[in-house]
């Protein structure tokens, strides 16, 4: 193994490591992949064939491959390429075996400062004095160009406002799934791509369309009846009929979870589960009206729109309902609850999400409402708790001061 | 620019002759550069499909045949319905018919050997073919995002581990040689993780202006490269102004639009297509599909139009 080869698996591997810090879903095994094409000659050249080799085996979408050019531009740009200097110095072996081993490690300690990191780390100071000629390099641009302000994916990228407000240690609070061993998701109360897989679970069956299924009870009972099979019974198949209403709060102390609710409202309709979506705003609570756009310009009665849904429409409302502000409000309590009482009478399954977390809802608005309508964290779990509830399925969820009051 | 190191099993270069196209109504197909290079990975690593996104009408579905008879392959296409199922691609078994035959039983002492017989009944569909083909055989699954969300996992056992076993006969279907597998998706509803996991994945880019006149000289040898160049650049500058009105969002118009406007525009002698294509967008019909887009850039000239 040369020295370019173990400069460019450092490179592949800081970037396999970078990626999942992303939350990509990347295994050893991809990662051998990567290998092995590599060993047969594909992403060797120049920059643009390994990149064009990692999208290939390891992304998805376009946005994660955007992502995966920038990381790949800054592993290069900072990584210790220290190819011509080391040749020079006749100890490639050793100097190529302590950066892969060093490389990898000062990539996962600082891994959200590197993208802004304004004091260059002696390791970069290097590869800017050197700008030797690698392999990867990029023909048109030169080694030492300051990386370009990361245009970040919004898909991937998880907002700051939103890390504020959530609880610091939250680790117990996540479902730790296989790849999420990193700071930088640990503050998250839910990732995207965590969102898209709990909507997947908002479903219900229902047999309609075309008759493809044999019917076996059907059929039996006819030949029964008649003697002798004439024709089997058909009967349609499953299909999804899931309906979902998002009465999302907008503005106010929601500004800093508009990202969330974003997310939350485009992963529902992406997700492809849901046959009919809707999605209205309000702001702090449902008054007489509620509106169509994000915006609050557009608006329709809630008395129409509550007729106008079908009573199995599951209907989450996503608000802090007042814990963000942490103090108590009758009139949002009062308002909030006569919403909720007209919701009951025309739809059977409702929940509520509440972006901020349950510890913080004590003694606050959100305490109050909770009394009356299944609320949830924006957890992971939360999330999930919410989705069964709009199943229909039994969930417990925590009333608060249920035995001082009588409800 | 690509290295040639690469194994270039595939290469992109072979394209139908003009009897093969008169005969058999093959089209030529010019993949990019890229492209040629996804492919290849594909054929070298055996295992993982390769998943082809990109805009509609930009030559997906095409891929996987034109690889197919370049390689001199065997090819199947399966098309994804939202009522397919995953077991529909490998076999179907026709209870209903053999249920039918035993009743016919008494009547018709031939039926009784068929009925006993459960193999007849069953049959193999694309996925299932490809499996048992003695060759390599290149498999397309067409618009695989149409079905059920849960349709690509349950494809996941099969594409792994190349088997399968039927389950009324209890009779294991083993790849002979793992099929070069090309999924399209045209992003209507997102594939779950575990499925995404083991594809390939390429985003096929729009042909570039120059690739969109080597396409059309290819569709249309016999026409004059005036009109063609010129046609190029009136449907670019639609595309540019249909992007920049959209900003990524609602349908662009395609080459494979392009090709079926040509087809119209050619009809007509070369001075007066030039001629029509100086003035209103002639045949619009073959590229505007709404009637929003009719009123915004069928009327002027696209150039002219902020």
């Amino acid at each position: 193994m040369n020295l370019a080869e173990v400069h460019l698996l450092n490179v592949l591997l800081s970037l396999f490591k970078e990626l999942r810090k992303w939350g990509l879903p990347l295994g050893v095994e991809e990662y051998m992949l990567a290998v092995q094409a590599l060993q047969a000659g594909f992403g060797i050249g120049d920059r643009n064939s390994l990149k064009r080799l990692c999208c290939t085996l390891w992304i998805k979408s376009e946005k994660e491959a955007d992502l995966l050019k920038r990381l790949l531009d800054e592993i290069i740009e900072r990584s210790p390429v220290e190819i011509s200097k080391s040749t020079s110095t006749e100890l490639p072996q050793t100097e190529g075996e302590l950066s892969q081993k060093t490389q990898p490690q000062t990539s996962s300690k600082e891994p959200e400062k590197s993208p802004t990191s304004s004091t260059p780390s002696p390791v970069s100071e290097i590869s800017e004095q050197s700008s030797p000629l690698t392999p990867l390099e990029q023909p048109e641009q030169p080694v030492s160009q300051p990386t370009s302000p990361p245009e970040i994916p919004l898909d991937i990228d998880e907002p700051e406002q939103v890390i504020q407000a959530m609880r610091q240690s939250g680790s117990n609070s996540l479902e730790m799934s296989y790849y999420r061993q990193n700071s930088v998701d640990e503050y998250l109360p839910v990732t995207p791509r965590q969102i898209k897989q709990s909507w997947r679970f908002l479903r219900r069956r229902v047999r309609e369309g075309t008759l493809e299924e044999l019917d076996v009870e059907g059929t039996v009972e006819k030949i029964c009846r008649e003697g002798v099979l004439l024709e089997p019974v058909m009967m349609p198949s499953y299909r999804n009929r899931a309906e979902l209403v998002l009465l999302v709060d907008q503005g106010g102390s929601m500004v800093p979870f508009h990202h969330l609710s974003r997310q939350l409202i485009d992963k529902a309709k992406q997700d492809g589960n849901i046959t009919k979506i809707g999605v209205y705003y309000f702001y702090n609570y449902p008054e007489k009206y509620l509106y169509t756009d994000p915006n609050r310009l557009r608006y329709q009665l809630v008395t129409d729109i509550l007729e106008s849904i079908d009573s199995r429409t599951a209907v989450l409302i996503v608000s802090d309902a007042g814990a963000a502000r942490g103090n108590f409000n009758e009139d949002r309590v009062e308002y909030t609850v006569k919403f909720l009482k007209q919701l009951e009478q025309s739809v059977r399954y409702y929940a509520w999400l509440n972006p901020m977390p349950n510890d913080s809802w004590q003694d606050t608005t959100a305490g109050e409402i909770a009394r009356f309508v299944p609320m949830f964290e924006m957890s992971r779990e939360g999330l999930n708790a919410a989705i069964n509830t709009l199943r229909g399925r039994y969930v417990y969820w925590e009333r608060p001061y249920q035995g001082m009051v009588q409800s | 620019m690509i290295n040639s190191v690469i194994p270039r099993i595939y290469t992109g270069t072979k394209q139908p002759s003009p009897e093969e196209r008169e005969r058999d109504g093959i089209e030529p197909y010019y993949p990019s550069e890229e492209l040629i290079e996804a492919v290849n990975l594909t054929i070298f690593l055996q295992k993982r499909p390769l998943l082809l996104k990109g805009e509609p009408g930009c030559g997906k579905t095409r891929l996987a045949e034109a690889v197919a008879r370049e390689l001199g392959l065997p090819y199947e296409a399966w098309y994804i319905k939202s009522t397919t199922r995953a077991k529909d691609g490998l076999y179907t078994y026709d209870a209903v018919g053999r249920l039918h035959d035993a009743q016919l039983v008494r009547f018709d002492d031939e039926q009784r050997s068929k009925v006993k017989k459960i193999g007849e009944y069953i049959k193999l569909s694309p996925l299932g073919r490809a499996f048992q083909n003695e060759q390599r055989t290149v498999l397309l699954i067409d618009e695989i995002d149409k079905a059920d969300i849960d349709f690509p996992n349950d494809l996941l056992q099969e594409l792994d581990e190349g088997r399968f076993i039927i389950q009324e006969t209890g009779e294991e279907i083993k790849a002979k040689q793992p099929p070069i597998i090309f999924i399209t998706s045209n992003d209507e509803k997102d594939l779950p993780d575990a499925f995404l996991r083991r594809c390939l994945f390429r985003y096929i880019e729009f042909p570039s202006e120059s690739e969109l006149v080597k396409i059309l000289h290819a569709h249309f040898p016999n026409s004059s490269s005036t009109v063609i160049d010129k046609a190029v650049e009136r449907f670019k500058n639609l595309r540019i102004l249909m992007k920049k009105d959209y900003s990524g969002t609602g349908k662009k118009v395609s080459t494979s639009e392009l090709i079926d406007w040509f087809t119209i525009l050619r009809q007509h002698p070369e001075d007066q297509a030039l001629a029509k294509l100086n003035g209103e967008l002639p045949f619009a019909g073959a590229l505007l599909k709404s009637w929003k887009d009719y009123r915004n850039y069928g009327s002027t000239p696209g150039e002219e139009k902020k």
